[in-house]
C-alpha cells in the first residue's frame, strides 16, 4: 500500500526546522514541528555551532513550537545538557503544553534538563 | 475482530521512513476512530516502536532491512504492529538510545505484546480503546 501523502490528515504536522540565534552571551536552538530519529543530524551540527569556538553563557533551547517528539529527542536533550555543562554554558529547555511537554512528564525528565 | 480490513506498509527500516511510517500509521487509526489524546499516544508508541527497529534490528554499518506496518481495528479499538526481520532483542554496549522507547511505549498504551526471536526477528504490537489484542 502507497503512503498517504504526510500532509493529508494532518496539518499541523509541519516540517522540522531548526534555527540557531545569538544574543549577548546567549545562544538559543530554536525548533520546529517534528523532531525524531531522522533530526538527529542537523541537531548535532547546530548543537556544535551554538557552543562552538566562543562558547556562550547560556544556551537557551526553545521547543514551544514543537508539535512532536519522542525518545530520539530526549537522548538528544541529555547530549545538549551534557555538553552545555562541559562548556560551562548554563542550560533553559523551554516547552509549550502538548506533545514535548507530556514526553518529559511521562519521563520525568523535565528536571534534569535544565539548570 | 472487525470487518475493516488492516492497512499496511512496509518500508526499510531508516531514520528517513520513521516520520512517513508514523503519519501513516496516524492517519490509518484517525480513520478508524481513533482521536484526542489517545491519537497522539499512539503515534508516539508507533515511533518509539519504529525508532527501535532502525536502532537495533539490522547491523549498524550494513544495508537496512524492512519494517512492516500494519493497522487494524475499529469504532475506536486500533492495534498497531511493528514487526522486523532483525536479529531479536538483545543485550548490547554502546547503545544508540537512552533505554526509554519500550517503556515510553508500554506507558502510553492500553495494550503492549513484545515478541521476539532470536535470528528471526521482533514484533511490537500495541493497542488502544482495548484492554487485549483489540
Amino acid at each position: 500500500m502507497a503512503l498517504p501523502q504526510p500532509d493529508r490528515f494532518n496539518l499541523s504536522d509541519a516540517a522540522f526546522t531548526c534555527e540557531l540565534r545569538r544574543g549577548d552571551r546567549v545562544a538559543e536552538i530554536v525548533l520546529g514541528g517534528e523532531v525524531d530519529i531522522a533530526a538527529r543530524p542537523p541537531l548535532d551540527n547546530v548543537l556544535h555551532e551554538a557552543l562552538g569556538t566562543d562558547s556562550p553563557d547560556a544556551l537557551v533551547v526553545d521547543l514551544t513550537a514543537v508539535t512532536f517528539a519522542d525518545s530520539s529527542t530526549l537522548h538528544w536533550l541529555t547530549e545538549v545538557k551534557r555538553e552545555a555543562d562541559a562548556a560551562g554554558a548554563r542550560l533553559t529547555v523551554t516547552t509549550a503544553p502538548g506533545a514535548v511537554r507530556d514526553l518529559l512528564g511521562i519521563t520525568g525528565m523535565k528536571p534534569h534538563l535544565s539548570d | 475482530m472487525d470487518d475493516t480490513p488492516p492497512s499496511h506498509w512496509s518500508a526499510p527500516a531508516t531514520p528517513y521512513e520513521v516520520g512517513r511510517l508514523r503519519r501513516a500509521a496516524t492517519a490509518a487509526a484517525a480513520e478508524r476512530g481513533l482521536d484526542g489524546r489517545a491519537l497522539d499516544h499512539l503515534k508516539l508508541a508507533v515511533s518509539e516502536a519504529l525508532t527501535n527497529a532502525v536502532l537495533h534490528a539490522y547491523p549498524e554499518n550494513g544495508p537496512p532491512g524492512p519494517v512492516r506496518l500494519e493497522v487494524a481495528g475499529e469504532d475506536g479499538a486500533v492495534r498497531v504492529t511493528v514487526s522486523d526481520r532483525g536479529s531479536g532483542m538483545a543485550v548490547r554496549s554502546g547503545s544508540r538510545g537512552l533505554g526509554l522507547g519500550l517503556g515510553i511505549l508500554a506507558s502510553v498504551t492500553d495494550f503492549c505484546e513484545i515478541c521476539s526471536v532470536r535470528g528471526e526477528g521482533m514484533r511490537v504490537s500495541v493497542g488502544f480503546g482495548c484492554q487485549t489484542g483489540c
